[in-house]
């Protein structure tokens, strides 16, 4: 067929102009769930470049690898023949359970947080996104509530996550399945709930501090830097050899001390073994930073607004 | 929330008054924004900014009320219907226009199944359809700005204030963006508030207008009624001006230099004869010569 033959254009593209939204709109609701969506994924990365995805599983990644390790000392052990269940006539050797777990993790967990809480937060003040969020129909409470869960969800995430592991790592490496959990069951309400504590403190105190600055790296040195303060502040107070119940209470300025043995303690019923201070002192602590942390946050955007 | 009907004004300020300190922002601004395009006037310090945070529900008046579309400015109904483009940098570099504006769809109450069709629709509207998977970081500047305008629109407002939207454009950038805020209240049917300094902008664009001075309401009308034309003749000459003003004087006719015109008030036939042979007499070369129409910036001086 030559050009000449070809047959005449008969189709015409027509724009069809503006068209009127007229779908459902479904206000504070979405807009609540869109904020908190979008915080989980951007903790993550997801949806993001390969950077922003590398650093909080380069983080989170050994807190689950470490449960995976406990359920296969565990279970090595039960294969060569000790019994891993305490109830069923005691341990031959002292196998780390779910306390020395949250030991071991905490310290990964609170870098996590100084990673991905500045990232909910620092950017949208940076690059003054958060104007366009506050004309829309969402309040200052919807905004920091949603960024406040969001690293919530993926603390209590990293905290629990390890421990789920290493309880059903266990639960198939014994071989008696089904006695197994019906013994340890106990277990799980326990560091749910210390995970839980773990991550409404951590994330509240993150989040304060993310919030006295719009860039996210410096935010995350101060956590850090807070983080390691405490701990020397702690270690360099006990050089002095002070009474015991005194360098208990001075024990409850290291955050990690605090993160990693005292709450846990309390949760798994351990703590009135070792310690003189009476339980409620680090509880109402705890309490007293969560809530600080908390009224400092509201403060400084109800300034910045 | 307020139903709004063709009776019921986009935005009401009743007797606004905003204190920062001792620092008085508005002063008992009371006006009313209607359908089309609303020009809030006024130099720097006028209080138009402080009259839109109060209106987007971001600061409280100190005294009297802003209501949007007959609601109170914290009315959730009411803000998924309210759009802002601000003044400053918005954006996220590192995201996509098409993800920027879906997120924003979202959080403006659209079901995620809808937002990204809108948000791409709405690119397209504002000419960044091609573009709209790149990072935002990488836009020029007359991009940005179409950004911005595009994530108040995404919702598909009744209503849009925009902060100076020509801000940082060139002359091109600027009229394109002029163009494209006519569309969207002609074709679009969203009603624009623009609030800026630049009269030219407000008379190239805008129905009507509030002018804003020291945090009072110095003028509030329609455009036509303010530029209409004057009883005064306006003659520009390219040359020999003043011997063309002397000439006029010469034969009682009352006048006023003006750069390079001369204006002249009541002409009547016998004055136009005279005009006429001062102009031959005075050899001046006619550039134009008709009706003074009153420019804005009129406005300005008289206040």
């Amino acid at each position: 067929m030559t050009t000449d033959q070809q047959p005449e254009r008969t189709g015409t593209v027509f724009d069809i102009g503006y068209q009127s939204y007229a779908g459902e709109r479904e206000g504070r609701r979405r807009a609540w769930k869109t904020m908190l969506w979008d915080s989980v994924k951007n903790g993550m990365g997801i949806g993001r470049g390969g950077w922003a995805k590398f650093l909080p599983w380069l983080v989170l990644s050994p807190t689950i690898a470490t449960g995976l390790v406990f359920a296969a000392i565990g279970a090595f052990f039960e294969q060569i023949g000790f019994d891993v269940d305490e109830t069923e006539g005691g341990l031959p050797v002292d196998l780390p359970g779910h306390l020395e777990l949250t030991a071991v993790i905490s310290f990964m967990i609170l870098i996590f947080a100084a990673f991905v809480g500045p990232e909910l937060v620092c950017p949208d003040r940076r690059n003054r996104v958060i104007h366009l969020y506050f004309v829309r129909p969402i309040t200052m409470f919807d905004y920091l509530g949603a960024r406040w869960c969001a690293l919530f969800l993926l603390l209590l995430a990293a905290s629990i996550l390890p421990h789920i592991t290493y309880w059903i790592g266990l639960l198939f490496g014994v071989g008696d399945s089904l006695g197994h959990a019906q013994d340890n069951w106990l277990d799980i309400p326990r560091f749910v709930g210390n995970g839980i504590v773990f991550a409404v403190f951590t994330t509240s105190l993150t989040i304060a501090i993310s919030s006295m600055t719009d860039r996210r790296m410096i935010a995350t040195l101060i956590v850090i830097g807070v983080i390691m303060i405490s701990t020397f502040a702690e270690l360099i107070v006990n050089l002095f050899e002070l009474q015991e119940s005194i360098s208990e209470l001075i024990a409850l300025v290291n955050l990690i001390d605090i993160n990693a043995n005292v709450m846990p303690s309390i949760f798994f019923g351990t703590y009135n073994e070792s310690n003189d201070l009476n339980m409620f002192l680090p509880i109402a602590w705890v309490a007293l930073l969560t809530a600080g942390s908390i009224v400092a946050t509201w403060s400084f955007y109800s300034r910045q607004r | 929330m307020a139903v709004s009907n063709s009776s019921t004004p986009l935005l009401e300020a009743r007797n606004l008054t905003k204190l920062y300190g001792n620092v008085q922002a508005l002063d008992a601004a009371s006006f009313t924004v209607g359908p089309g395009i609303t020009g809030l006037l006024g130099p720097n310090g006028a209080g138009k900014s402080t009259a839109i945070r109060i209106f987007l529900g971001l600061t409280d008046a100190t005294s009297g009320s802003a209501l949007v579309m007959g609601a109170d400015t914290r009315d959730f109904e009411a803000r998924t219907r309210l759009g802002y483009m601000p003044e400053h940098d918005c954006l996220p570099p590192n995201q996509s226009a098409a993800n920027f504006l879906t997120h924003m769809a979202e959080v403006s109450g659209i079901p995620p199944s809808r937002s990204r069709a809108l948000a791409a629709d709405t690119l397209r509207h504002v000419g960044l359809f091609e573009e709209r998977y790149r990072p935002i970081g990488g836009y020029s500047t007359g991009m940005k700005q179409r950004v911005k305008l595009a994530q108040a629109l995404v919702h598909d407002p009744v209503l849009i204030l925009l902060d100076e939207p020509t801000a940082g454009l060139d002359p091109t950038g600027r009229t394109e963006m002029l163009n494209l805020i006519r569309r969207i209240a002609r074709e679009f049917g969203i009603s624009v508030v623009l609030s800026t300094h630049l009269m030219q902008d407000v008379e190239r664009t805008c129905d009507n207008i509030v002018l804003l001075d020291l945090g009072r309401v110095k003028e509030s009308s329609d455009v036509k009624s303010l530029t209409e034309e004057t009883e005064l003749i306006y003659v520009e000459v390219a040359n020999n001006r003043d011997r063309f003003a002397a000439e006029l004087t010469d034969r009682n006719i009352e006048h006023a230099s003006e750069g390079i015109a001369v204006s002249i008030p009541d002409v009547d036939g016998a004055k136009y004869d005279a005009l006429r042979d001062a102009l031959v007499a005075s050899e001046a070369r006619l550039v134009r010569m008709g009706p003074r129409q009153r420019a804005l910036i009129d406005l300005f001086r008289s206040n």
